[in-house]
């Protein structure tokens, strides 16, 4: 007699909430990621900082993702982006298109980049004593005949210093060194690049 | 599991000699307090009934210790996770100490956890899982033939993986006192 009422009992169970809720849940869930740019048009030699933002459901004020997606770059040749968003210009110039993704998530920004074409040492005097510090810098002209400080882009090389204690840092900081001759100063980025020379007097 | 197949030791070796293997079948219905914290925001509450089919496979005695792993299915009355929060199933195992009062029903008392997963429909997220902790009291009607009915309540509490928000996540915990009624059949 008391098996009778829990065969009923179970079957109400389960199938008890068999239907689907319509309410609204109180978890919120991402909606989309969008992605802007600092700029949209940049020199090679310069960087332009990406933004990835989260919006949500449930009225979740929008976050800063920039951090946790994952950024790519459709032509590493005109631009490359690292894991913080900060976008580099690279040997050419052209349209380059920068991709914030999170699993199905994803926003793309166009991005033109202006390339260098070439790059002038510029020196107050190339005639220096021994054993001076000389602040030479790098002007660079872009594919839109833009020219701009290239100084802190550029691969600095010191030739022929020889037996000399001269040095040259990569801000263009030249130390002239002990010893009469000439310095050979060379700057360069990928194909381009410049060469002065720099004669050192007693 | 280690720890698990330690905890499963001990309990066959506080297992009575007059120990059976018993099978149940029974239901769950009780309300869930879920506390859900979204990113940069304050917690918020609500509830939902679980209702819910539960099979359990046992080993002990219906008066003294058994131990007993359970598997179950459910669904909430309201979604909490998603706009369709679906399925639930879990499993359990617990630890039981009957008494015989010699007054015709065996009081019991269950300790136990779990592990659940919960079907929904978030953009990156389609299952959850749950861990628990519960304990409970209970009592065993044995009818005759092998059969008892076992009369319990236990209260469980749970937290929830937390669901992706894009470098946060959304942290959920939840506890409900959970009344079950069912059928055992003892070889």
């Amino acid at each position: 007699m008391k098996r009778k009422w829990i065969v009923p009992l179970l079957a109400a169970l389960a199938l008890a909430g068999c239907g689907e809720n319509s309410n609204m849940p109180l978890a919120g869930d991402i909606v989309a990621i969008s992605a802007e740019a600092n700029a949209t048009t940049f020199y090679a030699t310069q960087q332009v900082q990406m933004t990835a933002t989260a919006s949500y459901t449930q009225d979740i004020a929008d976050r800063n993702v920039t951090e946790s997606v994952t950024w790519y770059e459709s032509n590493d040749s005109i631009a490359t982006v690292d894991t913080e968003g900060v976008v580099s210009g690279a040997e050419f110039g052209g349209d380059v298109e920068i991709t914030a993704s999170y699993k199905q998530f994803g926003d793309s920004v166009m991005l033109h980049v202006h390339a260098l074409t070439s790059v002038e040492i510029i020196a107050a005097d190339t005639n220096v004593s021994q054993e001076q510090t000389l602040q030479l810098s790098a002007e660079g002209t872009f594919d839109d005949n833009t020219t701009l400080d290239v100084t802190d882009s550029m691969t600095w090389v010191l030739g022929n210093a020889g037996d000399s204690n001269a040095s040259l840092e990569q801000n263009g900081t030249l130390y002239t060194g002990d010893a009469n001759g000439t310095l050979d100063i060379n700057v360069s980025r990928y194909d381009v690049n410049a060469t002065l020379q720099i004669t050192v007097t007693p | 599991m280690k720890r698990v197949l330690g905890i499963l030791a001990v309990c066959a070796g506080i297992l009575q000699a007059d120990a059976t293997v018993h099978f149940g079948l029974g239901g769950i219905v009780g309300s869930e307090s879920f506390s859900v914290k979204n990113p940069g925001e304050g917690e918020q509450t609500t509830s939902a009934i679980l209702q819910g089919v539960q099979f359990k496979a046992g080993y002990g005695d219906i008066r003294g210790y058994a131990v007993e792993l359970d598997v179950g299915y459910g669904r909430y009355d309201k979604n909490i996770f998603s706009d369709k929060d679906t399925d639930y199933i879990y499993f359990d195992i617990s630890l039981i100490k009957a008494f015989d009062f010699d007054i015709g029903v065996y009081p019991f008392f269950k300790l136990g956890f779990g592990t659940g997963e919960l079907e929904v429909r978030r953009t990156v997220t389609k299952s959850l899982s749950s861990g628990s902790f519960f304990g409970g009291v209970g009592i065993y009607l044995p009818v005759g033939y092998g059969f008892d009915l076992e009369a319990s309540a236990i209260y469980r509490d749970k937290s929830w993986e937390g669901l992706d928000m894009v470098g946060t996540e959304v942290k959920t915990s939840s506890n409900l006192i959970e009344p079950y009624v069912g059928v055992n059949y003892r070889f």
